[in-house]
């Protein structure tokens, strides 16, 4: 009877750890994939709300290039909508250049950073975000990255060196970059001030 | 006597000793099938959300290049409300030429006098002309079919549009586009013909994988401007009287026909909950093929579909309320005392 007991035991006490080890490895691999569809669901969201605001948003021009992350308040980051006039505003600048990246979450990237965050609650700054998008002509491509870290082996890697699974989910939002780009003949929020001789005398002073 | 106690007991060993590898095996087994089976959901899952995105994209950015002619049209047409700067428009002053809002009621001095009526239509047709040929080439980029064909025409100009969709590049990806209720016909039915043969279809080989499918062009209404003082059209002043070419282009403002009353120019979208009407707007049909952990379903064409549309009230393209049937079919109405090219697109709601 000992000797019966004996060899299952010693082959538990061999396969044991494979079968956890393994059991482990598909349990991560099922969160991952799990990871990876919430991490294209937020792109998909955040493209969305990009590619929108970028067309219905905004009461001036430079409030929509700092809206979407071109130019940023440079003491706050935060989007304040006003005191940026045409002269701070280069459209070429956009095309296909990385904007900046809000120091704060204000304006349209911080919206979509913190919505980010929000799909992903308990991770941090580095471990669910949203890169600056790629601004296009015509469309915008927005990433979403989540990074998780794996759990560590015992015995096989050190604390502290855990490899780390990166993953991205890409969509494409921002329908019509140069829709604002039209002059305004209509009056803005100053009915005296019409958007247009706005731009033409801002022009003037720069010519 | 020993033999059987000693078979016996062999054979109990050797059914006792193999219980956890059978077991193990089993879980194993058991494990790398749901394994197997989670990673396939997870790439359904994926493609599928990934289709529907580039459909969304597509039919936004399509729908934007819309609302892109709309809004450069309707900008020329307040372009001739502004031909003086504001404080030196005198709308009683008849040796001045009117804004087009103001041209019916303008006091328009004798044709002998300078400048005339004649020569203000002469300017607000080369407006015109200019009008015409901005919707053309927007139309060519479309890829309307009642356009003229030459570089940039059909699947070509799509391309240049939504070459940023870089998803667009992969070969099992396949786009039909459609800005009508019979292009959304052909492309459902196109759909489901690609699927039924797929393996002939995918992935994609030496052509565009992006298919216009009766598309039209954006319809526009060319309002004629019935000078009062001077009983006569701008078109009858520009040609005179009785002398206007049978098909000539009324001479006056153009606007977004967004009644549907040219045949199969409309699209209809859900904007809101159940509400489905004729809309200005372009849809996408995707369709996404992938290959599957598994002998037995091996290749899935994942398809989405979806609408945008141009807001109509984004934007300001007739003055309200005047809008009433035309003589010669359709509608007509008064021009705004200020154009408003600001239209922009919305998706529309999955129906």
């Amino acid at each position: 009877m000992k000797n019966k007991s004996g060899q299952s035991t010693v082959e538990m006490a061999f396969l044991m750890p494979l079968l956890v080890m393994m059991i482990g490895a598909a349990l991560f691999i099922l969160y991952v994939s799990w990871q990876g569809i919430r991490t294209q669901q937020a792109a998909n969201l955040a493209a969305r709300v990009q590619g929108q605001e970028r067309v219905a948003g905004g009461t001036s021009i430079g409030g929509i290039a700092q809206d979407n992350g071109s130019t940023t308040d440079s003491t706050s980051g935060v989007n304040t909508d006003v005191g940026v006039g045409f002269a701070d505003f280069n459209p070429m600048s956009m095309l296909g250049a990385a904007p900046t990246r809000p120091v704060a979450g204000g304006g349209l990237a911080g919206k979509i950073n913190k919505l980010v965050r929000d799909l992903f609650p308990g991770t941090s700054e580095t471990e669910a975000y949203v890169p600056p998008p790629v601004i296009g002509q015509n469309v915008d491509t927005v990433s979403v990255i989540r990074k998780i870290t794996m759990p560590r082996i015992p015995f096989l890697n050190n604390p502290g060196t855990a490899p780390q699974v990166t993953i991205q989910g890409t969509a494409y939002g921002g329908e019509d970059t140069f829709m604002y780009g039209l002059p305004r003949w209509g009056t803005t929020a100053s009915a005296a001030d019409p958007e247009w001789k706005t731009l033409v005398n801002q022009k003037g002073d720069k010519d | 006597m020993s033999l059987p106690h000693s078979s016996g007991r062999r054979m109990r060993r050797l059914g006792e000793r193999g219980q956890f590898i059978p077991m193990t095996y089993m879980l194993l087994f058991t494990s790398v099938f749901f394994l197997v089976a989670v990673i396939n959901m997870y790439m359904v899952a994926q493609a599928k959300l990934q289709a529907q995105n580039i459909a969304d994209a597509v039919a936004l950015a399509v729908a934007a290049l819309e609302a892109k002619s709309i809004n450069v049209v309707m900008d020329r047409d307040e372009w001739m409300n502004h031909m003086y700067p504001d404080s030196q428009i005198n709308k009683n002053n008849k040796n001045q030429f009117p804004g087009i809002s103001d041209a019916a009621k303008h006091p328009f001095a004798n044709s002998s006098d300078n400048p005339d009526l004649q020569q203000y239509a002469q300017l607000v047709n080369t407006i015109n002309m200019a009008q015409t040929m901005f919707q053309a080439a927007y139309n060519r980029f479309l890829g309307a079919t009642d356009g003229t064909t030459g570089q940039n025409y059909g699947p070509g100009g799509l391309s240049a549009i939504l070459h940023e969709i870089t998803a667009l590049n992969d070969a099992n990806v396949r786009v039909m586009v459609f800005n009508t209720d019979d292009g959304e016909s052909k492309a459902a039915q196109h759909q489901q013909d690609l699927i039924n043969n797929g393996k002939a279809n995918f992935p994609i080989t030496g052509s565009d994988n992006i298919e216009p499918q009766g598309m039209a062009s954006v319809p526009f209404v060319n309002e004629e401007v019935h000078i009062q003082n001077q009983n006569e059209t701008l078109t009858e002043a520009l040609y005179g009287k009785g002398k206007v070419p049978p098909g000539t282009q009324p001479v006056g403002w153009m606007r977004p026909d967004w009644s549907g009353s040219k045949d199969h120019s409309t699209l209809k979208v859900t904007t809101g909950a159940g509400q489905n009407s004729a809309q200005i707007g372009a849809g996408a049909i995707v369709i996404k093929h992938i290959q599957l952990m598994s002998p037995f379903f091996r290749d899935v064409y994942l398809t989405a579909e979806s609408k945008a549309y141009v807001v109509k009230d984004s934007g300001l393209s007739v003055q309200p309320g005047t809008l009433r049937a035309s003589a010669t079919g359709g509608t007509t109405g008064d021009p705004p005392p200020h154009f408003f090219p600001t239209y922009y697109v919305k998706l529309g709601a999955r129906s």
